[in-house]
């Protein structure tokens, strides 16, 4: 064995031990966790900072810190439940033409990714 | 003094430190047998891996980058080839300003990053290495299979203009390339975020004083201006990190100027009204805002001591 194989597999097995982490229910519930890992997931982190997803620090767009309070969605929609899925789901129809692209996301996945961004107060 | 130190306690020290990396190792080998550890790509690294891995692709990839000389592309027709092979190999899963990605590049862990700023983080050398080689255990193919030296870095000539494309100017170009004999204007080569931030005119103390006194605190939180409110709009913390302006303007000083004057003039529906602001005013405003985070320069540094 050489020194970099050796090496490799302690950084492996270094690895595991700190990679254990629970897996979360799957089923669509209301638990906001599930947003974060939907967020996460759909890689909304590589352009906007979001408090509490992992590897969320893009700068691409706005940072979604406070979005429980924040007034407008994209300076021109009230920000409420039924809007904010609109604009997860379907960013170009309502502000054609927005760098905001239309990423492949389900009505039960806006639902928990807005659940999730509502409790960022 | 030495000849007690290569006595019996030394090697005690060392048959004990031994034992326990042989348990160490042993116990690891039987958590991985276990097949506890959830390598599902849906569900987020943990911390401590993340950082472990941005830190080893980050030395990996400059280490090997590091003699590679980055030939002349800054010429229209090797960005022509390069948003060509952009379009082809890498859209699909990294997207382009108001262009999303395609099923096949939706779900990966890690997820692909979007390329308008890849120019503040990584040196031209590095980006050609990262698209030529491909990244291990990253989902990142090698593209030079099948390709040129050449082609690659018509690539990474696209990749650099990306950081100074609005959605606009890049749809422009991906029709001005599907119909040449379209009469769209389209500005092949323009200064960049990393360029344009490099000098920013105004005062950015009587900018600071001027956000207060404008009322701009009543809507956007902004570091260093104290107030109460700041919920209408989206905070400006890191503005000079920040892409775009409205989603629409490139973040650059003079698209921040003309943004701050007239916001309904670029975007008709916006909440945001027109201040009522002077040119002079509206410059030492955006100076203020561009002290806000690191610029790009300043990034790409920060990223190298890292």
């Amino acid at each position: 064995m050489t020194f970099s194989e050796l090496a490799a597999i302690v950084l492996l097995l270094g690895l595991a031990g700190v990679g254990c982490s629970r897996s979360p229910a799957m089923e669509p519930d209301r638990n906001p966790q599930q947003g974060a890992i939907l967020l996460s997931a759909h890689g909304c982190g590589s352009c906007h900072t979001i408090p509490g997803v992992s590897g969320a620090s893009g700068t691409i767009g706005p940072p979604l810190a406070g979005y429980a309070r924040r007034a407008y969605i994209a300076g021109k929609l009230p920000n409420q439940l039924d809007n904010l899925m609109r604009w997860i789901r379907d960013p170009q129809s309502i502000e054609p033409g927005t760098a905001m692209p239309n990423l492949p996301v389900n009505e039960a996945e806006a639902r928990a990714m807005a659940v999730y961004l509502y409790t960022l107060r | 003094m030495s000849a007690r130190l290569t006595g019996k306690p030394v090697l005690y020290v060392i048959a004990g430190a031994l034992g326990a990396a042989l348990l160490g190792a042993a116990a690891m080998g039987i958590f991985i047998a276990s097949g506890r550890y959830d390598i599902a790509a849906m569900h987020p690294h943990t911390q401590p891996v993340r950082t472990i891995l941005k830190f080893l692709q980050r030395r990996s990839i400059a280490f090997h980058a590091r003699n590679l000389v980055a030939p002349r592309f800054d010429q229209p027709e090797v960005i022509q080839r390069g948003l060509a092979l952009y379009r082809e190999h890498c859209v699909s899963c990294h997207g382009a300003p108001g262009e999303g990605r395609q099923r096949v590049g939706v779900g990966l862990n890690p997820n692909p990053p979007p390329l308008e700023q890849a120019i503040e983080r990584w040196s031209d050398a590095e980006i050609y290495w990262t698209t030529a080689f491909g990244l291990k255990m990253a989902g990142m193919p090698s593209f030079l299979l099948g390709r040129t030296p050449a082609e690659i870095w018509a690539i990474v000539a696209f990749v650099r203009q990306m950081n100074r494309l609005s959605p606009e100017e890049y749809r422009r170009m991906v029709s001005a390339r599907a119909n040449p004999s379209d009469t769209v204007r389209v500005q092949w080569i323009g200064k960049t975020r990393a360029e344009a931030l490099a000098r920013v005119p105004g005062d950015p103390a009587r900018g600071k004083e001027l956000l207060r006194t404008f009322g701009c605190r009543s809507c956007h939180l902004i570091p260093g201006v104290p107030g109460p409110g700041g919920n209408v709009g989206p905070p400006l913390t890191r503005w000079a990190e920040r892409q775009f302006i409205s989603g629409r303007l490139v973040n650059m000083p003079d698209a921040l100027r003309t943004w701050i004057l007239n916001p309904p003039a670029i975007d008709p529906h916006t909440a945001m009204p027109a201040l009522g602001a002077t040119v002079a005013q509206a410059d030492d405003m955006v100076a203020y805002l561009y002290t806000l985070g690191a610029r790009p320069r300043e990034r790409q540094q920060k990223n190298r001591s890292r």
